[in-house]
């Protein structure tokens, strides 16, 4: 499952973080992360948001949702109109349910990795659930569909378990730009990717809106925890985010990304 | 068309407009509102193709029933006239007019060229409520713009909004997801429009109008969906094991809390790796 050399850097890392005892568990997020590389790509998706990399988005919507439609052509382009058309559409026609198909695998050759993904949404918490197997990955359910052509694409999964061992994203922080993704989805197609960035982020800092965000760029986001573990609060300090774009879609499912 | 309903509109604008321009003016030069405009006045009723001004500008041109144009403008006030296909200010009289319409900067508001209770056409302005939605969740809005009496809003067969009657809306929140929606006579199983299977999308706010004329029977639904205002979810707890089971020398190392368990601490943190 694991490769050795990505384990002994998460070795290094746990020893690091224990060594420096409580005031580095205390200290949540300073300095012992994953390292990250890479950029994701820009999301302009809603208007007058400021895409601040550090997790600050400011989250002012209150008048500028996304219309879903880009700016394009002034009303008259003979005049110096001051009003900018958005869209125009079709009123009579109502929002239908989106059948592109689900996920239904992920495969990470870099990793050694082919896991389940199953469709999962939120906890009590307002949290997004994440598979009790920690061999599996879960798709957030209101996220994109990958190959929609559209926003984020979120899999889910655990670092590892106390009673379960390594989980299936136990290596995730090792993955860097370049690395291949293949996610196959139930009608038998396959969307291949490619990674783009890698981020560590506090977990009171993770740009969340961003990352689970339906429009901008098409990409997949993969998440899991990372950092040191905190004792007190029972759960490590961050999150590790891998997003990739995609580079291919396949009509049937090859096995070698 | 009449002076009544133009006078209506002018008020109903100025009403909604007031509480939040108190808040939102003076508006920055810059600043920008999200107007969309329906064109909710069925066909055969003297509309069927309009060109629509705002200040003497041309805002929308070759505008047809059933169709929703949104537009970005400057915030300020409005004269909004709505002229015959090819009409201008200079040479016509308007099909319908608003005056002194307000519109905040930030603001996202639908304008609505539509019939009245008894059949007249008439101009309505609403706010979108375009806050926040808590993840999982979608916001209705259902409008009656419609020459019909006052009527009941059915989700899956249980009654969402009653005793809607026009130019009103009610809004709710729901759990995104498919639904079946229906419109019923207010307090009857006379169904008027649908059923039909809708989506509501999570993070989306989805605006239902009920348009078109009772008498004439082409009552018929349009929506207008606005996306991205759901701030995501809370967060991802990925590390640790399940919520349903904790990891037990992570217990232990809490119970205990002090550095001295550290050593032991790295021991378990390694074989677990």
């Amino acid at each position: 499952m694991t490769r050795p050399r990505p384990a002994i850097l998460v070795l290094a890392a746990s020893a690091l973080a224990l060594g420096l005892g409580t005031v580095g568990l205390a200290s949540a997020g300073s300095g012992m992360h994953v390292d990250s590389v890479g950029s994701r790509p820009a999301t302009p998706d809603i208007a007058g948001t400021s895409v601040d990399p550090d997790g600050d988005a400011s989250q002012d919507n209150s008048g500028s949702a996304d219309t879903g439609a880009a700016p394009s052509t002034v009303a008259d382009p003979t005049t110096n109109s001051p009003y900018r058309s958005l869209d125009r559409r079709d009123a009579t026609e109502l929002p239908r349910p989106d059948r592109t198909p689900r996920p239904q695998t992920l495969r990470i050759p870099a990793l050694d990795l082919n896991t389940p993904v199953d469709v999962v949404g939120l906890d009590t918490q307002g949290q997004v659930e994440v598979p009790v197997d920690v061999g599996r990955t879960g798709w957030y359910r209101f996220s994109s569909k990958p190959g929609s052509g559209e926003g984020s694409t979120v899999i889910v999964g655990h670092r590892d378990g106390v009673d379960q061992g390594a989980g299936a994203f136990i290596d995730l922080g090792s993955l860097t730009p370049g690395d291949r993704i293949a996610v196959d989805r139930v009608d038998g197609s396959t969307i291949r990717y490619e990674v783009v960035s890698r981020e560590a982020f506090d977990k009171n800092r993770v740009p969340l809106r961003e990352l689970f965000s339906r429009s901008g760029p098409s990409r997949l986001t993969l998440i899991t925890c990372g950092g040191p573990f905190d004792p007190s609060a029972l759960s490590y300090t961050d999150n590790i985010v891998v997003t990739a774009v995609p580079v291919a879609i396949e009509a049937e499912s090859g096995q070698t990304p | 068309m009449t002076r009544r309903s133009i006078t209506r509109a002018g008020i109903a604008a100025a009403a909604v407009a007031l509480p939040l321009g108190l808040v939102a003016l003076p508006a920055q030069a810059a600043e920008m509102a999200t107007v969309s405009v329906l064109h909710a006045i069925p066909e055969g009723a003297g509309a069927d193709v309009v060109d629509v001004f705002a200040n003497g500008e041309l805002l929308i041109d070759n505008f047809t029933p059933g169709t929703l144009q949104t537009v970005e403008v400057p915030a300020g006030d409005y004269d909004l006239a709505v002229f015959g296909d090819g009409q201008t200010p200079d040479d016509a009289d308007p099909v319908l007019a608003a005056e002194g319409v307000t519109v905040p900067g930030g603001i996202n508001a639908t304008v609505t060229a539509n019939l009245d209770a008894d059949g007249n056409p008439a101009l309505n302005v609403f706010v979108n409520d375009v806050s926040s939605l808590a993840a999982g969740e979608a916001r209705l809005i259902v409008r009656h713009i419609a020459a019909a009496p006052a009527v009941d809003v059915l989700a899956d067969g249980n009654v969402l909004f009653s005793d809607l009657t026009n130019p009103n809306e009610d809004m709710a929140e729901v759990p995104a997801g498919d639904y079946e929606a229906s419109v019923n006579l207010m307090g009857t199983d006379t169904t008027v429009l649908g059923p039909a299977g809708v989506m509501l999308e999570e993070g989306t706010v989805t605006i239902a109008y009920a348009w078109g004329s009772a008498a004439e029977e082409n009552l018929a639904l349009a929506t207008q969906v606005i996306s991205g205002v759901s701030d995501g979810p809370e967060g991802v707890p990925a590390g640790g094991g399940s919520t349903a089971g904790l990891p037990l020398w992570a217990v232990a190392l809490a119970a205990v809390g002090a550095a001295g368990v550290v050593a032991g601490g790295t021991r378990l943190a390694a074989s677990r790796n």
